[in-house]
């Protein structure tokens, strides 16, 4: 049997082994590590497994995982993030659908710092869904907006599954980082214009809230929440000016995020353990599938798969466009059942020499693979932080509902998406104005 | 069973303790560096080897069992959603115990590697020589005690899904970021 055939038989076997509840990472390392053993032979195998995970985990670059993990845990359980969504309303609820408008921002804010979409859901879901509901708003609005905005913090800095697709897609994981900024920004940008105009054109829809808001009041909550988007902006700042590397910055953030939590009387013995906590098992949790991708992507290479299919693309004279348009079809189709990494891990490796062969900018293709990710987290059937929305609200919003509410931000996403195709520079902008 | 389960238990909250040590001291170790850098043009001689080496390898291997006695490694649970949930508990009894033997062969192939580099005194040579072959060990130490508790999981499972009764473990759940 040719090596392709192999290749392909394998990724068959590993999407059903997915199907039978083997955890994620063991799927892709045990499909990959057979697959070499029948390739190669049982030493080659063997060599595989012995030397790739610790060498792809012993990795400077990679070590910003757990440090962001870490910042975002310790904001998130010392409670900085908590005044977010009461800032964003103070500011931002005279608009229509204004307190939908808040919680996407303040959940742009949560994700970012807390690099979580599905903590950001669960978090915010308690905050600002009971309080649209008590102003009347439409339930799958008020769910949708959380839901969906929750999914922000993969695209805006620092993202955990963007620093991923950079060392699996070998480009500098700062310029990833700083890829993401602008489309994060415009998501969020996309996500408020739907609410306001829905609502304009339907205030039932968002109810006007009679809030006689004093700028006073709204320095004075600027005065609570400064820390939070201080440190993101200090991180960023680090890795865009150049003065710090991906991980030196991430490091920093987290002693700092330690620092404010002290400083503010929120850092105790039980708030550090369960952020240290969460961040290792975190950090086990991605890298255990990361190195099942890797193992997967060393398989893959030796099987001729993706060059085969590199060369089948180059012939057929397939342009770039029209494969980013086949591609997106299939992530969205896929990102309706398979988890974030692990469809990442398992497409990368496949994708990219098909994307070599038509000239793709792999920074660009890495914020339209994180833009597909987070779609995949709001659709059916397996949109998680829909489920997570879903068990905060209990009973008094059927899924059906939020799915309906959903499908407004959906829309917009894919809306977003194609701007993101069309215009390749609102990704690149920032990278190419970055120091060296 | 009990016994066998606190002693793990006791073995998972060690590597965990010994994890936060290693999440800690990265931390601090490149804030200190960058410190050192940026104000007095200075360096800790061999932080980017021992942060790849010891605290890495710390941060990813050693929370591994603590994970699996949560059970909280990301499966894919909608085809399986209408089971009945002891046939669930079957199934998650078969596939962790096909995934032990995968862990056992990924231990051994650790714990060889190990035992070359040790009998090698693997080092990395930067600025300083570092010493990196007893990180060669954190792996082999995640790895182990990670099969352990799937054993134990699987067994748990396996009775229950055939008895019944109080389910002596959390069972497998999905779970994303």
């Amino acid at each position: 049997m040719s090596g392709i055939a192999i290749g392909a038989i394998a990724l068959a076997v590993l999407l059903l082994l997915l199907a039978f509840r083997f955890p994620v990472a063991l799927a892709l390392g045990g499909v990959a590590v057979g697959g070499i053993f029948f390739l190669r032979g049982p030493e080659a195998a063997m060599g595989v497994l012995t030397t790739q995970p610790y060498d792809f985990v012993a990795h400077w670059t990679l070590s910003a995982v757990p440090m962001f993990l870490l910042m975002g845990s310790v904001a998130y359980h010392s409670g900085l993030t908590q005044s977010l969504f009461g800032a964003a309303r103070l500011w931002l609820s005279w608009m229509p659908g204004g307190l939908a408008v808040a919680s996407t921002a303040a959940c742009a804010g949560f994700a970012a710092a807390s690099g979580s979409s599905v903590a950001t859901a669960s978090a915010m879901g308690r905050i600002a869904i009971p309080e649209m509901m008590r102003y009347k708003y439409d339930p799958g609005l008020a769910a949708g907006s959380v839901a969906a905005a929750g999914t922000l913090g993969s695209l805006i800095p620092p993202s955990i599954l963007m620093v991923l697709y950079a060392i699996f897609a070998e480009v500098s994981v700062s310029q990833a980082l700083m890829a993401g900024i602008l489309p994060g920004l415009l998501s969020a940008v996309m996500f408020s214009l739907m609410i306001v105009v829905r609502c304009k054109l339907n205030p039932a829809l968002g109810p006007a809230v009679e809030d006689n808001v004093t700028w006073r009041q709204r320095l004075a909550v600027l005065r609570q929440v400064w820390p939070l988007p201080a440190l993101i902006a200090a991180v960023i700042g680090g890795m865009y000016s150049g003065v710090f590397t991906t991980t030196e910055a991430a490091a920093g953030g987290a002693l700092m995020a330690f620092f404010i939590a002290a400083v503010q009387r929120r850092l105790s013995f039980a708030v550090a353990k369960a952020a240290i906590i969460e961040a290792l098992t975190g950090t086990a949790v991605v890298f255990f599938i990361a190195i099942g991708g890797v193992l997967l992507s060393r398989f893959m290479a030796f099987s001729g798969l993706p060059a085969f299919m590199g060369d089948v693309i180059d012939s057929l004279g397939v342009n770039q466009t029209l494969l980013i348009i086949v591609i997106s079809v299939i992530f969205i189709f896929l990102g309706c059942f398979l988890d974030s990494i692990g469809l990442m891990l398992l497409t990368i490796p496949i994708l990219l020499p098909m994307l070599e062969a038509v000239d793709t900018n792999m920074i660009w293709f890495g914020v339209l693979v994180i833009k597909y990710l987070e779609i995949g987290l709001v659709t059916p059937p397996l949109g998680m932080n829909v489920y997570v929305i879903k068990s905060v609200v209990g009973n008094t919003i059927s899924l059906e509902k939020i799915f309906k509410g959903i499908s407004w931000f959906v829309a917009t996403d894919i809306v977003t998406l194609g701007l993101l195709i069309a215009f390749p520079a609102i990704s690149l902008l920032l990278p190419s104005l970055m120091a060296n | 069973m009990i016994a066998i389960r606190r002693i793990l238990d006791w073995l998972t909250n060690v590597l965990m303790v010994l994890g936060a040590f290693s999440i800690l001291l990265m931390m601090f170790q490149i804030a200190v560096e960058v410190a050192l850098r940026t104000l007095f043009k200075d360096t800790i001689p061999g932080t980017e080897e021992v942060v790849s080496t010891y605290y890495m390898i710390g941060c990813a291997f050693l929370p591994l069992a603590w994970v699996q006695r949560e059970r909280g490694h990301v499966i894919v649970e909608l085809f399986t959603i209408w089971m009945h949930p002891r046939a669930a508990a079957a199934l998650d009894g078969v596939v962790t115990l096909i995934c032990a033997a995968g862990i056992a062969i990924f231990f051994f192939a650790g714990v060889e590697k190990a035992i070359d580099m040790t009998a090698q005194g693997e080092i990395l040579i930067a600025m300083i020589d570092v010493v990196v072959w007893p990180s060669r060990w954190i792996l082999p130490a995640g790895l182990g005690t990670m099969l352990l508790y799937m054993l134990l999981h699987a067994c748990g499972d396996l009775v229950w899904a055939a008895k019944g009764g109080e389910r002596p473990f959390p069972s497998a759940v999905g779970t994303m970021h």
